[in-house]
């Protein structure tokens, strides 16, 4: 992979990097990834990227991460050197939409072994899981997924989805590659109390567990349980130590984590919520966020089968994890970057991952590492 | 990773919550496989329908997730045992449930869907506990009454 790095995020800079990469003739296919802090528009982007003659995607994220360092304003861009199947998914909140039938559309051949994709969704659409569920279906395990949620901190609904029709919003985009990978996720969190049902939701939104107000519970039963008192915090401080996990048979919790606290007690996460389910409570140390990093870096070299030599690390870490290490979150960084291989990779909202074993998840608050042979 | 007696129970509840909620088959069992799949962290699962002529037994696949799993080797390794126990006339609703593993440590699980047919799940990298697995014969129950009811629709509307 050839890599470009702007640490300014300026538009002539990435119109410079573009330019780069296009004119090395190896480079079949581009990995795009900005921060939200350039402010790049589709009036600024979109006539760069339609002008660009292989095909890109990507998204704009709250932060960047290359080799051992963060990026919160720049643009990195990967040239892949083998040509990746590109495919946008327009309507990503759509409820009439069959993603099944969108996918296998536009995925029409049927051999997809030792592949890899990419999905990179925006983390504000209604139906990321549906969509997920419609890979699952169509590709089930053969294929090694890879990628996260696109946004802003700010919540507001933006275009942040790169491809070469230019930047688009509540999409997502689909992109596979022949090369073989590795894929590990970790997120160190641990159970401090629970179950509770899931009794009132309405896509992305929990109204109520155990039939209470989703956060007077939450308070509640992290103030009876744990040796945090969160009576005087506030919902970010809550967020800070605590989070909610959903059962799986013999794998880590999916984490589920709120980001907005509704006038209504009301709980909003990124992926959808479904009626019936079951969450506990869980929390992490500094330590444990940490060593979720070597995990899932560990893991990504365990599944990797691949050549040693053509290796890049690309990493999907969230932006959460990077707030509540604060000053800490170059030792996550450290445990995934291997000096010999160029690591790149997003603080993103929401991370997507499949080693081929579990099914495919939208997780939250959870490291995903991939080691790619390109 | 070990499930508490207390997550297992929930997943058998959101199972079973998932079985039954249309009168459709395919609707039906795409709801209640994708579930059953999701909460068991499994690769792979299909549905086998019953079918008898002239005294020969076979299965029919009715469903299966994902649309195209040929390539899976645990799932051709149960796809053998079950058309040779068909085709072979022996009962094989009396060996269920039967389970084994293809050289990628992949588990497949052959389980009764009493009155109606076979469930075949697979999961990648570590097997199902014996104990979960007699805790699933209740859920197996409730999807073969919910196939049964769906193909009585059918044939009423037809």
């Amino acid at each position: 992979m050839n890599i470009k790095i702007d640490k300014q995020g300026s538009i002539d800079n990435f119109k410079q990097m573009v330019s780069e990469l296009a004119n090395d003739s190896n480079v079949k296919g581009m990995l795009i990834l900005c921060c939200d802090n350039n402010g790049f528009t589709p009036e600024l982007l979109d006539p760069v990227l339609k002008d660009i003659s292989v095909p890109v995607f990507g998204g704009i994220f709250p932060g960047l991460i290359h080799n051992n360092e963060v990026i919160e304003q720049g643009t990195v861009i990967g040239g892949f050197f083998t040509e990746p199947n590109v495919q946008l998914i327009s309507s990503l909140s759509d409820e009439s939409t069959d993603f099944d039938d969108v996918i296998d559309e536009k995925f029409p051949q049927s051999d997809v072994a030792e592949q890899t994709m990419f999905v990179i969704v925006d983390s504000m659409a209604n139906k990321i899981n549906t969509l997920l569920e419609s890979l699952f279906n169509i590709f089930g395990l053969e294929i090694r997924y890879l990628g996260g949620g696109a946004g802003s901190l700010s919540m507001q609904k933006k275009p942040c989805i790169i491809t070469n029709a230019g930047l688009s919003q509540d999409s997502a985009v689909l992109a596979m590659l022949k090369s073989h990978s590795g894929v590990g996720v970790s997120h160190g969190m641990e159970p401090v109390c629970g179950p509770y049902k899931i009794t009132e939701a309405k896509n992305k939104t929990v109204y109520s567990l155990n039939w209470e107000p989703a956060y007077s519970l939450y308070q509640k039963e992290i103030k009876d349980h744990s040796e945090i008192d969160p009576t005087d915090m506030d919902f970010f401080g809550i967020n800070r130590h605590f989070a909610l996990g959903i059962n799986r048979l013999g794998s880590e919790k999916i984490i589920r984590e709120p980001i907005v606290l509704g006038e209504d007690n009301s709980l909003y996460f990124l992926p959808e919520m479904r009626e019936g389910e079951f969450m506990s409570i869980l929390s992490a140390t500094g330590e444990s966020t940490i060593e979720a990093a070597k995990k899932a870096y560990q893991q990504a070299q365990d599944d990797y089968k691949g050549s040693r030599e053509k290796q890049t690390t690309v990493c999907f870490d969230c932006i959460s994890r990077y707030n509540i290490l604060s000053e800490r979150y170059g030792e996550a960084i450290d445990q995934i970057h291997d000096q010999a291989k160029e690591l790149i990779g997003t603080l993103s909202m929401g991370e997507i991952a499949n080693n081929g074993k579990d099914y495919i998840d939208y997780y939250n608050r959870t490291c995903v590492v991939g080691v790619l042979e390109d | 990773m070990q499930a508490t007696e207390a997550e297992r129970v929930q997943i058998l509840y959101e199972m079973a919550m998932s079985i039954g909620d249309s009168l459709e088959l395919k609707p039906m069992l795409k709801n209640s496989l994708s579930t059953m799949l999701r909460k068991l962290s499994c690769s792979l699962g299909a549905i086998f329908a019953r079918c008898e002529s002239n005294g020969v037994v076979s299965f029919e696949k009715v469903f299966n997730i994902p649309r195209n799993p040929v390539k899976n080797t645990a799932y051709q390794k149960a796809l053998k045992i079950i058309s040779a126990k068909g085709s072979s006339g022996s009962d094989l609703s009396g060996a269920l449930p039967i389970s084994g593993v293809d050289e990628n440590d992949n588990y497949f699980y052959i389980m009764d869907l009493p009155d109606y047919g076979l469930l075949l799940i697979v999961r990648n990298g570590s097997e199902i506990s014996s104990r979960f697995m007699r805790s699933l014969r209740p859920i197996n129950n409730k999807l073969a009454q919910a196939c049964l009811r769906c193909q009585e629709c059918n044939c009423q509307s037809v």
